[in-house]
Formats: C-alpha cells, structure tokens, sequence
C-alpha cells in the first residue's frame, strides 16, 4: 500500500470507538459460573412457569455433553465459561417498569448518548425500540399502537408469561439447542430478547428494533429473540448492538429464530457495532451467535442483512431453511475487521421445497492485521426441483497484514436446481483512487467513497433510518490501518 | 482382510526395511490412522471414500517376468512402460529413469510430500513397495509417454520423483492401463526448474474394478510453468489431489479436469495451490458431468502466502447434472494474506442449459443428439491444447460416454 | 501570469524514459493539440500533469498559474483547476454520479475559500448542464461510468468539465472509440464550454477531432518531445502522409 493511503487510514483512527463509556449504575447479579443453580436462579427472577425451567435444564444438560465448534477459522484462548456472571439486571429491575417514571434516569440517558431515545415524546418517528440493558429489557416503545393491529412485541420474558403457547411451539423449533454448544448454552442461560408476532395479514406499519447494551463487566449477554410472521404478513426488524470499552473479552452468545408462515415475509437488519478491542487486540466482545429462519410456509421469504463492524471475535452465520415451496432467502453482508479483529461468517442455505430462491451477496474487507473469512453452505436437496442461488462475495484487502478467506460449500442433490457462485479478492483498485482525487477529492474521500461503493448493494437492503447510519460507520471502521 | 493384518502381513515383505528414515515414517503413518480412527469428520480426504476400501483392502504384491520397458520411438517420442510399479532403468542425453532402491530414498526424502493430513498418503507410505526416479535433463525437449500397466489384483503403492531440469519442455503423459481389481496409490514428488515448460495430461479410463488414488505435489521454480490436465472418463474409483507450490517469481501453474461419471461412480479432485514468490499465476478449471447415481467432489483451497505480492490466482469449476440421483460437492476455498492479488473464483451446478437444448430442437435436432452437442462444447476449450493422439483419445472415450446417454 | 510553463521535463517508468526534455508553454484561452504515434509519451505527458503516482520525474520544471506544479498533489491540482478528461474512465461500481460530482466541486469550492454549493443549486445545475450534453436524467442515477458505453463515458467526462469548471482541460485521447456522432456530441460539449479564460491541451492520434475544436497550435511529438510545432496545416499533413516524414 501507498504511504498515502496509510496516512488516510490513520487519520481515520482518531475517530475512536465513541460507544465505549460506562454506565456508572448498581447492578444485582448472582455469584459467576454456571450450573442448574444459576438456572434456576435466572428461571426465578423471570418468574417462569415450570416447563420453562425444565427446557432449560434439559438445554443445560445437552451443553455438558458438547464441546465448542471448532471449524471456524478463529484463534482465541478457550472460554471459560466459570469466569462470566450469567445474569445482571440494573438494581431496582425486579419487576419490568411500567412507565419510564420507574426507569432510573442513568438508563434512560445511556439510551439517549447511544442515539435511542426512549421518552414518549422523543422516540424515533417510525421506529418501535426494545431496550435491552444486559440481562434485561428496559423498555419497550409503540407498544401500544402496534397492540392496536394484534401486533406483539415485548421482550421474551414477558412472552414467555403472556403468550406460553407460541413460545411453547417455537422455541428452538428452528434451531434445535443441541445444534451445537453455543445454541444449548443459550437455550440454558438466555436472559431477555424480543418476542414479536405478527398476525395474520398484518403488514407492520413501522420498523421493529432491539437495541442491545451490554454494561456490566465480565458478564455474558445471552439474548434470545423469536419472530413468528403468520400468514400473509410482513415485518422489518433491525437490531443494534453496542458495549463499553473494557480490557477483558466479553461474551455474547445470541440466538435468533424467524419462522415465516405462508405468504410472509420477515427482513432481518443488524447493525453490530460491539467493542472491537483496541489497537493492539485488547478486549472486544466474543461475539458468538446463531440466527436461523425458517421459511416454513410457501411463498415465504426471510431476508437478513447485517453490517459486522464490531466485536473481537465474531462467528456468526444467519441462515435460511427453505422448506415452503418457492420461498425466498436472502442473505446481505457487509463484515469490516481491522486491528486484531477476526470475523467468520456468512450463512447457510438450506433448499428443501421446490422451486425455492436464495441469494447471497457478501462484502468483506479487512485491514490492519485482522482475519476475515466468508464462510457460506449452498445445499439442495433431492426435492428442491428448479431451485436456485445466486451468491456473490468480494473482498477488500488494505494492507498486507491481514487476511480475507473465502470458503464456500456447493452441495446439489437435484439435477433441475442451479447455482452459480462468484467470488473475488483484490486491493482498492488505484485507478479508482486516480480517478476521484483527479476530480479534486482528498484520498481520505476517495477510499471512503469507493469502500461505500463496494458496500452499496448491501447497504441499500437496510431501512432508509440505518442507512446513512451504516455508511458512516464503515468509513468509521476504516480506522488506523498501517500499511 | 483388516487393515491391521494387512500391516502386520506387509511388515514381513516390506522392501525398504533397510532404509530406517522410511520405515519409521511407516511406522507412524500407521499409527496416526490408527488413532485417528478414520475420523470423516474431520478429514474432508475421507468424504466418499468407503473406508473398507482403505482398511480391508487385499494388499497383494509379487515380482512378476511381464518386462518394463523404455522405447525411444524417435529423437522426441519416448514411451515408458511401468508394469507394477517398476520400469526398466534406463539413461540417455535426454532423460535418465530408474526404479529406487532402498537407500535411494533418501537423496529425495527432502522434496517427498510430507505436508498432509491426507490418510491416503499416508497409506502410500505404509505399503510402500515402489518407485521411480525420473530425470529430464536441461534443455530437452521431448514427448514422454507413461502407461502403467497394473496385472490382476495387484496392489501398486508407489512413490515417484520427477525432475523436469532448467529450460527443458516437455509434454509428459500418464495412461492407465488397470487390468482388474486393482488398487493404485501413486504418489508423484516434482520439481519443476527454472524457465521449465511442462505439459502433463493425464488420462484415466479404467474399468470399475480398478481403484486409483493419484496424488502430486508439484514445486515450480522462476519462470516455469506446469499445465496438467486431467480427463477422467474411467468407471472405476478415482480420487485426484494435486499441490502445487509457486515457489519462484513468475512462475505459473494451470490445472485443469474433465470428468465424466456414471453409474455409481466417485469422483473426487482436491487441489492445493500455495503462492510463494510474487509475480505468479494459478489457474484452476474443473468440470464435470454426471450421470445415474455418480457424485462427484471438487475441493481446493488456493493459498497466498504474505510476500506473494502481485498475485493471480482463479478457480472455476462447474457441473452439469443428468438426473435426479447423482450429486456434486464444491468448495473452492481462497485464503489470501497479501494485498496485491487478482483472485476469483466461480463455480456454477446446474441441467443442461435449457434454453440451449430448445434452441437446437427447435431447428429440428433430437433432444440426445441436441445434449450431445451441448456437452461437447462444454468441454470444447478445455481440448484445444492437445495434440492429435490425444484429442483421438478424448473423442473416443467422450463418444461412448454420450453414447451410453441414450441408452437410458 | 505564467499559465502553463513545462520545462525540460524528463519522466519515466520503471527506468525506462519517457519523457525527454519536453517543453511547451500555454497561455489563458489557447488551445494546443499534440499528435503523435503510439507510443510517443502522448499520454505520459496527461498522467504526469495530473500527478499520476506511477510515474518518476527525473528533472524539469512545470509552472502552472504561477505555482510549481509538481509540489502538488493529484487532487490540489484538480482542486486548482487542471482537468484531466481520460482516455479510459474507470468504473466504480456503487458510488453514484450526483454526490460524487457535487463532493468534487465542493472541494474545489473549498480550496478557493467560497461557500459549498448546496444539493438543490447543484441539482438544478447538474439538470441544466445535462440537458446541454443531451445526457438523460436516468443516467445520472447511475454509478460512475459503471456499465456506460464508450460514447457514454466520454459525454459523463464532458459533463464534469462543464460542471468543474476547470481553467485547463487536457482531453487524452478523448476520440479513441468513437463513432463519427458521438465525437460530434463530444467536440460540441467542447466548443460550448470554451471561452478567452479557459485552456485545452489536446491529446490525439488523428486529424478528425482537430476537424471539428480547431486548435491554435498543433505540436507532433516523437520519442517523448515535441518535434515540430505549426498551425492547424500541420495536422492536415500527417494525415496525409503519416508521422514517418518526421
């Protein structure tokens, strides 16, 4: 690289990690480490009903057995899962605020530093919030406009109480906890989440959002969100995500099931922006998590997009099950890593109805001396007649010493389905960069403006309110790279 | 028999006992199988290998009279006959070629392939009981022909050293010819010197009786460049895994296959490209088309190590699938720690191009002479490098293969 | 003032020279046209004006408006009023035409200490200057020469000259590529945009782009300088009987 690229990179620096302060707020949590005690514990202070309690023993037991996936392509020292407290709430959190007069105002300004007001007469135009403060939701906005449509949408506590019935039949329909270790440990220990549905026919007038914080130290956040979109409906989620700056690796290890019913359709948006760790690999979040949808129904389509600018490690791959005939899976991804980050992810499209459709498009770049792969699973099987994929991935090198690594599994069983598969890896093209300074821009412009060009197919999937968001935090993410 | 057996049973006649560095390297091989307990999970070589074809395999070997032989047909044409394993040493200006002894071994352990996880070399260290050494001397230029004639039940572990020395061109061709129930683990170790231009086609039509496992591990110094390419027509199990290590500037590798599967055939082709030196270029096209209940398995990674700046490196494979019961696996792996690079890579798996095949109907061609065409020109420009022999060869076999279409 | 002054100018890439001993002086309003075989250092002499990184100058002096040209950096010449229409403008998948034209002429706008231009103005401007080029509104949603024909580009870089407002405008090679109507479009974007202030130094392979801008001089360049200087009977000549005679 260019000393004059360098220079645009490090410039970029200063633009420091601007989520990364604290909340000074007493938090009630129980001793670290994990066994049925804690279980019980976590199931206790969320008031389950028993059956509630017995999945997640049973989820506990399965967790035993497994060890830790290990084909990804991470290095981080093993987790110790007797070092993490399992469960923090805000002091005063034991029963969920009715109104925000309950919330302590520190929670309600944090919300407010982190661009998520939370007041009535603040809160964003078009946008209903979850507020998710480490083990616990804090709030919940809308809430009474969407229940006009039939809409739910509260924090899975709470639906666990107010609709057992949904939970009952969902819950970890789409992602079986003994998958692997990471979803039985969640299945074990989730503490808060979202829970939406959308009835029958209703397209949801406005954005549903969980903003995820984690705060307090060495505590695991372990999230669990469930979207049923019955027939005919359509809703847009977006989930953000941030945590302060500390020198010890946190983690999260989230799971997120979607299940499309006939004629549905769900569009799943992230915007993570986790503690990356500092320049010299220091701290940053594990970032741990399994989303899977299911496109249950026929005509069904599930959509994920995600911008991955943060966390120190992140292993994560949203995926589709096609099982409805000629449902639809799509998958967008903008994954950034620079200093010591490492990113493995991608997703996994799984045809089983006929004539299904799935659509991959990735964007990585990597910087510094980060590692960043694409890891994508296409299976067709026998029965997915006249199924289709199209998967794009393109990676970005800046610099020499970090990595991008594509690795694609192509499975077909059905002679009448076709995929095709297209990938490329290159540096910022210098003809580009010739082209917009010639025209007057700096090269702090012009690396920005061609890094936004290259992320533009994904970032147009996201809703109008993140995008410009989204288009700042990449050239934000551009940071400190050394050529 | 068991694998276990077979070791013990193989100790007794193992040839280069004397030679300790390959006995202890048997030893170990041995003992790595034997604790990782085949695991397939873990070791993508075993993905569609039956592991009973690895373990309780009949290990048969004996000195036969049936003589090797080296032809010089004229000052460029040489054909080497390799009869289980062996070949007639033999030395001129050109080439020199001698089978290895025991202590042989050792002036080439160094450029011997070491590197794998593989358990199929490992089995080739094992039962080791042969292997050539070939020299193609500076500045030759030649056409070498090799048939590997395998008898009846034999059982052929060999491992063989290739030096193609500076500036020689040379257009190297490997046959097989597999009698029945064979089983063939060749293993071949290459240099390829600087400004060497080498050709290599592979050939592999065998009955379904006959196994081959056909691993290569390929060095190319500056300004070489190695072609392969690979047609595979044969009914029998095939199993292809070639390294390639760019290890000088502006050298350059292409790899190519075609294959064409039927029945209840397997096909596997691993490829392993590793960039060293800045300035070189990998290619990699890998096609197939498979009929009734074949599966075929295309993995490769292609490796771009830190200093190898100004890099490019493409991979391309693509399927056509016949009917409802066959299936292709693909994983084109990219790992790139330089920022200089081109790399792509493509991969597509589908029919046969419908619009295509109504497009030629409609002109009033029957729907198998329409597949026909079609499939020809799926492989056309994969051809166009050959010689005439060659392309006699590929026509013959790629006719009988659309032949037996029409006879479902 | 001294416009354009290149003295001497010795370039080269990779050891091997290129340019050797160039000069050439441009004053305000002038057009010079340079013609030249392939391989003569024609577009080297466009690269290195605009400050193309690949390139090494071994010795020479470049005066532009009174300030040494090689002090600066590729986007402070731009941002000083050189305009470098190319010879093949690269593609630039997802970044769109109307931010990208409006950041450029911001930071021109900035450089000179006035007020940026805000998006509505620039809109209408923009809308203005295409309707001009005959350049559809449907085209200036799209990503930067992403897609475009060869015509198409050539129009765009028409356009951002117009929009730029550039003081010199070096056109490389503008014609390679097109047919007798898109050149038409091309010289008419040319002759509109030209006045007393505004400097061309035009880089061609053929007579027929001289046809239709009429330049002041014309200058045949050979082995990376410039051989013989004349008036537009010059280009007629080569035309004629080729640049072997020189």
């Amino acid at each position: 690289m260019d000393t004059e690229t360098s220079q645009t990179l490090d410039k970029y620096a200063q633009d420091k990690y601007k989520y990364g302060f604290v909340t000074e707020i007493e938090s009630d949590r129980p001793k670290k480490g994990l066994d049925e005690k804690i279980i019980k514990f976590i199931s206790q202070k969320k008031n389950e009903p028993n059956w509630m309690l017995s999945w997640r023993l049973d989820c506990y037991k399965k967790w035993l057995k497994m060890s830790d996936p290990k084909w990804a392509n991470l290095k981080f020292p093993r987790i110790d899962y007797q070092d993490i407290y399992y469960y923090s709430s805000p002091k005063g959190f034991e029963n969920k605020p009715k109104d925000l007069s309950e919330v302590d105002p520190k929670l309600i300004e944090t919300y407010n530093k982190l661009g998520i007001p939370l007041e009535e007469q603040k809160v964003l135009a078009g946008v209903a919030v979850d507020a998710v403060f480490d083990s616990v939701s804090v709030a919940t906005t809308y809430k009474g406009e969407l229940e006009k449509l039939g809409i739910v949408f509260c924090s899975i506590s709470e639906a666990v109480q107010t609709h057992p019935e949904l939970v009952k039949k969902y819950l970890g329909s789409v992602i079986p906890p003994g998958d692997h270790s990471f979803s039985a440990l969640n299945s074990a220990v989730f503490t808060d989440g979202s829970f939406v549905y959308i009835p029958e026919n209703v397209k949801c007038p406005m954005e549903l959002s969980t903003y995820f914080r984690i705060n307090a130290e060495e505590t695991g956040q372990f999230e669990r969100t469930l979207i049923i979109a019955d027939k005919g409906s359509y809703v847009s989620y977006l989930e953000g995500c941030t945590a302060p700056q500390r020198d010890r690796n946190q983690l999260h290890a989230a799971n997120v099931e979607l299940i499309a019913l006939e004629n549905a359709e769900i569009k799943y948006s992230t915007v993570q922006n986790w503690y990356p760790g500092d320049e010299e690999g220091k701290g940053g979040i594990y970032n741990f998590v399994t989303k899977r949808g299911l496109c249950k129904g026929k005509n069904s389509k599930i959509s994920w997009t995600q911008v991955e600018t943060g966390s120190a490690v992140t292993w994560k791959y949203p995926s589709c099950i096609l099982k409805g005939d000629n449902s639809i899976g799509e998958f967008y991804s903008v994954a950034i890593t620079n200093n010591f980050q490492q990113a493995d992810t991608g997703t996994k499209m799984t045809h089983i109805g006929k004539n299904t459709r799935s659509k991959i498009i990735s964007k990585g770049i990597s910087l510094g001396n980060s590692q960043n792969t694409y890891r994508g699973n296409v299976s067709f099987l026998r029965k997915a007649d006249k199924a289709r994929n199209y998967t794009q991935c393109d990676s970005l090198l800046v610099g020499n010493k970090c990595g991008a690594h594509t690795i694609p599994y192509i499975d077909s069983k059905n002679n009448s389905a076709v995929v095709e598969h297209e990938a490329s890896t290159s540096k910022i093209n210098e003809d580009q960069l010739y082209y917009c300074r010639q025209r007057g821009l700096s090269h702090e412009e012009a690396v920005s403006l061609i890094v936004n060009g290259f992320c533009k197919q994904v970032l147009q999937e996201l809703p109008m309110e993140f995008a410009v968001e989204a288009q700042k935090l990449v050239s934000i993410s551009l940071e400190g790279s050394v050529g | 028999m068991t694998f276990e057996n077979n070791f013990i049973n193989h100790s007794k006649d193992y040839i280069f006992s004397a030679n300790e560095t390959l006995a202890n390297q048997r030893e170990q091989s041995f003992r790595k199988i034997l604790k990782n307990n085949y695991d397939k999970k873990n070791n993508e070589s075993l993905k569609n290998i039956t592991i009973s074809d690895l373990s309780k395999f009949d290990y048969f070997y004996k000195y036969e009279n049936k003589a090797p032989k080296v032809s010089v047909l004229d000052s460029i044409n040489y054909e080497i006959r390799v009869v289980n394993g062996m070949c007639q040493n033999f030395e001129d200006d050109n080439i020199e070629i001698r089978n290895l002894q025991n202590y042989d071994f050792n002036s080439f352990l160094d450029q011997d392939n070491n590197n794998s996880d593989d358990i199929i070399i490992d089995l080739n260290k094992i039962f080791l009981n042969s292997g050539i050494f070939f020299n193609i001397k500076n500045d030759t230029k030649l056409n070498i022909r090799l048939i590997h004639d395998t008898s009846d039940n034999f059982t052929v572990f060999q491992n063989n050293f290739i030096n193609f020395k500076k500036n020689c061109e040379i257009n190297f061709e490997d046959h097989f010819n597999l009698s029945h129930n064979t089983i063939n683990n060749i293993n071949y170790n290459t240099k390829v010197e600087e400004c060497a231009v080498v050709k290599h086609n592979i050939f592999q039509d065998f009955s379904s009786s006959n196994k081959l496992y056909l691993t290569s591990n390929t060095v190319c110094k500056k300004n070489s460049s190695y072609n392969q390419n690979t047609y595979n027509f044969s009914k029998g199990f095939v199993r292809n895994f070639h390294n390639i290590s760019l290890n000088g500037e502006f050298a350059k590798a292409s790899l190519k296959g075609c294959f064409f599967l039927k029945d209840e055939n397997i096909c596997t082709n691993k490829t392993n490209i590793v960039h060293n030196a800045e300035h070189c270029i990998s290619d990699q096209t890998y096609k197939g088309i498979l009929n009734h209940n074949s599966k075929a398995n295309y993995y490769s990674n292609t490796f771009v190590s830190e200093n190898a700046q100004k890099t490019e490196g493409y991979q391309l494979s693509k399927g056509i699938l016949l009917t409802d019961h066959c299936s292709f696996f693909s994983k084109p792996e990219l790992r790139i720690f330089a920022d200089d690079v081109k790399c792509s890579h493509g991969s597509t798996i589908g029919p046969v191009d419908e619009t295509a095949l109504y497009y030629l109907r409609s002109r009033g061609i029957n729907k198998n002479e329409a597949m026909k065409m079609i499939i020809s020109s799926f492989i056309e420009e994969d051809l166009q490098n050959l010689d005439h022999q060659a392309r006699i060869i590929i026509s013959n076999n790629l006719t009988n293969f659309l032949n037996s279409l029409s006879d479902d | 003032m001294i416009f354009l002054n290149i003295n001497n100018l010795n370039v080269s890439i990779e050891g091997k020279k290129i340019l050797n001993d160039f000069n050439i002086q441009i004053n305000e309003g002038e057009v010079h046209a340079i013609m030249g075989p392939n391989g003569c250092g024609k577009s080297t002499l466009a690269n290195v004006l605009a400050g193309n990184e690949d390139y090494e100058i071994n010795s020479g002096k470049v005066i532009f408006k009174d300030e040494d040209l090689l002090d600066l950096n590729i986007e402070e010449r731009a941002q000083k009023g050189l305009f470098l229409a190319f010879q093949y403008p690269v593609e630039i998948p997802g970044v769109n035409i109307t931010p990208f034209l409006q950041a450029s002429i911001n930071s021109k706008l900035k450089n000179e200490k006035k007020p940026e231009i805000d998006n509505i103005s620039f809109a209408k401007l923009l809308k203005k200057n295409a309707e001009e080029l005959g350049i559809s509104i449907d085209m200036l949603k799209r990503s930067i020469n992403t897609g475009f024909s060869g015509g198409e580009k050539k129009r765009y870089e028409i356009l951002q000259m117009s929009i730029l407002n550039p003081a010199l405008s070096i056109f490389d090679e503008t014609d390679s590529g097109l047919d007798v109507d898109a050149l038409r479009v091309v010289t008419e974007g040319i002759n509109r945009f030209k006045d007393s202030k505004k400097s061309f130094l035009i880089i061609t392979h053929y007579q027929k782009l001289l046809d239709y801008i009429h330049p002041n001089y014309v200058h045949v360049m050979r082995e990376g300088r410039i051989i013989k200087s004349g008036d537009i009977s010059l280009a007629a000549e080569i035309e004629k009987s080729g640049y072997q005679n020189f």
